[in-house]
């Protein structure tokens, strides 16, 4: 009935077209200073701001006007408006070059839709953050990272203190879809996750959609954050860099071939261990190593006007190990990507890109004991794709953008690849079937603009799941009795998965200053993360949906106000949803996840539900700028066999959560910036009391996250001196300090027995709460240079 | 890079430190605790009562309850009773039938457990043998084990000293992480630090799958934080008791003594 209900719309959306003789302008709009694709640029006719576009994700724009002579306005943030006068007598093609604003300092570069569009546009629960904004506002340790600033966001929540996993509307950090240059990155993180895998110098910008998902984008239940690396300068050679507390970076970035070929690359390592090791005299770090260091390479060749190659790739890696007597611990894990995409213009409405991508996530650990026996060990476990997608965006007319395209993916997952000594054979038994699939997803949509008042975006995505087999696979009942079992061949499909999910969004302008948003988005995912954690761990495992793991899916309602102030200069909006998630996994009491070969007969399926408000007040010109976000949400969970099947917190369900971000120019050469937030403490499972078995103390629990850890609040404080630029050299000092008045937030809280004594006598025992604070008045401070 | 390592010594300083906290926590009401293990050897067959506590840990926390009434009933209703001995622990005189299904029966004042458990068929430990390494000592078990059916194990490890056998080592076993196929299920990680014994006892109990989760469950399930790297859900492990603590098991035990071991 929705299906055929859709049909209809497309047809009457179709009606508007009219047939008056029209033309289009088209082209690429690039930095004029480095020849970079600028992406989200607004276009419209000066005489008529109703009447445009925005350039695509590889700087293509493409707008059909009736014939005549117009003035076109190019206005993209951080850059000057350009305006050109063009003649439309046919169809013409016809590149921009922006220039980049020179007082930068003072602008907050975030934004959802720039300018008064942001009220017309139909994308709701949509964040571009620029790179720009990320060096002035303050973090932990000096690290200025992309992942943090994205926290700051109304519905995004951190996983922990310090974390660079988060939650988005009440959902799981493994229900985010990370992409750089479009390849997934299935752990971003580093060092236990307080750092990610993001080197901020190697980025351009990143878009948030945690709302409204537009059908081009797949398999995950929550988000999408869309980041995108650096092209690098063609047009000539810079460099920029810099010296923190815990790590230095450089990237150097210029032309291959004038004008047609550019590179960028860059890397970034830790130097913690060295530090350590020069600072102190303790034994045990001389035999340890401890350190991450991440590359990023990227380079483009534009063949003319309607062809051009993109190459990328980013290697990262951790590593961490220890000597002690005859142990010897190696640790590793990281990610690589790679992507090669190819733009071509068909022909002035017609763009397409395909992209092939490559994304792999491992961990390596390696254990050798010489104790009775030379005992070793290896064990890792991995994840990989390889990707083929195929867009196409087609400018139908003035009114119409229509978007498809289809996309294959094949998954292998290594859960546990196992390998030791021959002396304990009996350990063979943990090597763990690898898993593939294929995945692959056909997809349309369409942005009409019904009126200069209303636009609605129509789409739908059908997605293919299929397990595949090359091992023995088991179905369990609900008890975990095996029901039966089968050998698949390699090419047998074990469990094929559907999906057809719509995405709606429409938006209604009541003036030039304000309008109302409605969106509705059904998504699924067929991937699933095994842990128990709320931050990204180096052995977290992904597994397929199978024989026993159902595919996840979530609908999400959502309505939103949005309105600009005083001419723009400031944004509030304000959004409402409403979101319901089927087949949610967690794990029966004590599950073991890691190293289970039968780990899916401890999983558990249930439901999850969200809802919440957020707003947004932003100014973006001025002296002081920034934002102020405030979330009211919940998110709740209920299986069968939790809390007798009573609705139960999340984890991740902080009922309030504000932010606060402010930059204030003191002067043409140094800013002050400052980052508020609080939010309620986390939902966990707490002791209720204690028993004892086998002369031995465990403790009882209440209900399933029944308790609450403390709410959490931190003021964070940087200062920025640039220093006087030389003819090519600009350098700048960072100085920073995270939870500047030094509250002690939980990271964890344990219980122990807390008991007094008299003359070695206890005379009294109480079980209390201890609370573990990580990072109280962190200073931090970071030297910054450009040329 | 002076002033840098200077820097990072006073954030290491800084950073990270624990305290007592008062939270609002609901707390737990006084509830009986059964212990209880029962064989086809009466002598190593016992039933230990305690009783739950809240946050304030009383002086006797560990006293057993001794004023309850215990008993068994198998599948044929027949009656088995325990009675307290001197260390306050219910025992009985009788040996139970492996296959049986037995229901537990506890009264104490008010509160009333009951539980079932089917008592697993024996499995014999056939021999041990122990094995020196530089100063380490190590004993592996050699016992029959069915390759196409998973078994699961409770290992009790004593030593000789001055002429008293001490309990020193308990383990559990899941044979699904063994090599079963020659059909002789041999465990050899049981390690003895700097033991200078020549004589062991070892006591092979054949548990139940329930069983076996409930004890392993424990221990995991025991990580009483709410961190963001909680090793596994914080929850009661899964038991057969009706008031949801504690637990009632039944198996059959193997024992094989050797003194004098080079």
């Amino acid at each position: 009935m929705f299906r055929k209900k859709l049909l209809i719309l497309i047809l009457l959306g179709f009606t508007f077209l009219s047939y008056s003789q029209k033309y289009t302008i088209s082209g690429h709009i690039t930095d004029a200073k480095t020849g970079e694709d600028l992406t989200g640029v607004n276009i419209y006719l000066k005489s008529n701001n109703q009447v445009g576009t925005t350039s695509n994700y590889y700087g293509f724009y493409s707008l059909q006007l009736p014939q005549g002579a117009y003035e076109l306005v190019f206005d993209f943030i951080g850059y000057e408006t350009q305006v050109i006068t063009v003649d439309l007598q046919a169809n013409i093609h016809k590149n921009i070059h922006l220039q980049e604003k020179k007082e930068q300092l003072s602008e907050v570069t975030i934004t959802s839709r720039i300018r008064k569009r942001n009220v017309k546009t139909t994308a709701m629960g949509t964040h571009r953050i620029s790179i720009k904004e990320i060096a002035n506002v303050p973090v932990l340790l000096g690290e200025k990272d992309i992942m943090k600033v994205i926290q700051l966001l109304p519905g995004v929540k951190p996983a922990g203190e310090g974390m660079s996993g988060f939650f988005v509307r009440g959902g799981n950090i493994d229900e985010n879809l990370i992409l750089l240059d479009q390849a997934p990155v299935y752990n971003a993180s580093h060092l236990m996750g307080f750092f990610s895998v993001f080197n901020s110098d190697a980025l351009r910008d990143a878009k948030l959609f945690k709302g409204h998902i537009p059908a081009r984008y797949g398999s995950r239940l929550s988000s999408v954050l869309e980041i995108k690396m650096k092209e690098g300068n063609n047009q000539s050679f810079h460099g920029e860099g810099g010296i923190g507390l815990i790590s230095s970076r450089l990237t150097l970035e210029g032309p291959l071939v004038k004008d047609k070929s550019s590179f960028m690359v860059s890397g970034r390592r830790t130097y913690v261990d060295i530090i350590a090791k020069a600072v102190t005299s303790d034994e045990d770090l001389d035999n340890s190593i401890f350190y991450f260091y991440d590359f990023n390479l990227k380079a483009n060749y534009r063949f003319d006007d309607k062809n051009k190659l993109f190459i990328s790739g980013y290697f990262g890696r951790d590593r961490f190990g220890f000597d002690e007597g005859n142990s010897k611990l190696r640790f590793s894990w990281g990610n690589a990507t790679a992507s090669v995409r190819y733009n071509h213009i068909f022909n002035d409405k017609l763009f397409s890109n395909t992209s092939l991508l490559f994304s792999d996530y491992n961990y390596l650990i390696k254990l050798e004991e010489k104790g009775r026996y030379h005992f070793f060990f290896d064990l890792g476990a991995k994840i990989q794709d390889i990707s083929l997608k195929n867009r196409f965006n087609y400018y139908l007319n003035d009114k119409n953008k229509i978007n498809f395209g289809l996309e294959i993916t094949h998954h292998t997952l290594k859960p546990g690849v196992f390998n030791s000594s021959e002396i304990v054979p009996e350990l063979g038994n943990l090597n763990l079937a690898s898993r593939y699939a294929y995945e692959s997803a056909l997809y349309v949509s369409n942005e009409q603009k019904i009126s200069n008042r209303f636009t609605i975006y129509y789409g739908l995505r059908y997605t293919n799941f299929l397990h595949m087999g090359g091992a023995e696979f088991r179905k369990y009942d609900a008890d975990g009795n095996v029901l039966f079992s089968k050998d698949y061949k390699r090419n047998e499909i074990v469990k094929a998965f559907n999906g057809l999910a719509p995405r709606i969004s429409m938006s209604y302008a009541l003036d030039n200053k304000q309008s109302f948003k409605l969106a509705f988005d059904k998504t699924y995912q067929f991937l699933h993360l095994m842990s128990n954690s709320t931050s990204s761990n180096p052995t977290d495992v992904w597994m397929p949906s199978s024989l026993n793991i159902p595919a996840q899916y979530s609908h999400q309602g959502s309505a939103g106000y949005f309105r600009n102030l005083k001419d723009g200069k400031y944004e509030f909006s304000t959004e409402i949803y409403y979101r319901t998630m089927k087949n949610v996994v967690d794990y029966k009491v004590g599950a073991q996840i890691s190293l289970n070969p039968e780990v899916e007969k401890d999983l558990i399926y249930g439901q999850g539900k969200a809802y919440g408000i957020e707003f947004l007040l932003r100014k973006k010109q001025g002296k002081l700028n920034g934002w102020i976000s405030y979330t009211l949400s919940r998110s709740l969970k209920q299986f069968d066999a939790v809390n007798n099947g009573k609705w139960f917190s999340a984890t991740q369900d902080r009922i309030h959560d504000i932010s606060v971000v402010a930059n204030y120019k003191l002067s043409n050469r140094s800013e002050l910036s400052a980052v508020w937030v609080y939010y309620t403490g986390n939902a966990v499972t707490f002791p209720a009391g204690y028993y004892a078995i086998n002369n031995r103390i465990y403790p009882y629990y209440s209900d399933r996250n029944g308790g609450r850890m403390p709410d959490y609040h931190r003021l964070d404080i940087s200062y920025t001196l640039h220093n006087k630029p030389g003819k090519k050299f600009r350098s700048s000092w960072n100085f920073s300090v995270y939870n500047a008045y030094g509250r002690l937030n939980p990271y964890m809280i344990y219980f122990e027995f807390e008991s007094n004594y008299d003359n070695g006598v206890v005379t009294n025992t109480k079980l209390r709460p201890v609370q573990i604070t990580l990072f109280r008045w962190v200073p931090s401070i970071t030297y910054n240079f450009k040329f | 890079m002076k002033n840098i390592m200077i820097a990072f010594v006073f954030i290491v300083t800084l950073v990270s430190c624990e305290k007592y906290v008062d939270l609002d926590l609901d707390e737990l009401q006084p509830s009986l605790v059964p212990e209880a293990l029962v064989t086809n050897d009466a002598a190593v067959s016992f039933v230990k009562l305690t009783m739950s506590h809240g946050f304030t840990v009383p002086d006797d926390y560990y006293q057993r309850i001794t004023d309850a009434q215990v008993k068994i009933m198998d599948n044929q209703g027949n009656i088995i009773n325990f009675t307290p001995d001197s260390e306050g622990v219910y025992r009985t005189t009788q040996n139970l039938i492996p296959g049986t299904e037995y229901t537990l029966n506890i009264t104490k004042d008010h509160h009333r457990v009951t539980a079932v458990s089917t008592m697993p068929e024996q499995i014999v430990l056939t021999n041990f043998k122990r094995v020196t390494h530089q100063s380490e000592t190590y004993l592996d078990l050699y016992f029959a084990d069915d390759p196409d059916t998973h078994n699961y194990f409770y290992i009790k490890a004593y030593e000789l000293n001055g002429g008293t056998y001490y309990l020193t080592h308990r383990t559990l076993i899941n044979d699904f992480y063994y090599d079963r196929q020659t059909q002789s299920l041999r465990i050899d990680d049981l390690f003895f630090y700097g033991s200078s014994s020549t004589s062991y006892k070892i006591e092979l109990y054949h548990i139940t799958k329930e069983t076996y989760q409930y004890y392993s469950t424990l221990n995991d399930a025991s990580d009483v934080y709410g961190g963001p790297f909680s090793i596994s859900v914080p929850g009661n492990p899964n038991t057969n008791t009706s008031n949801h603590i504690g637990h009632f098991a039944t198996a059959t035990v193997s024992a094989l003594e050797k003194t004098s071991l080079d």
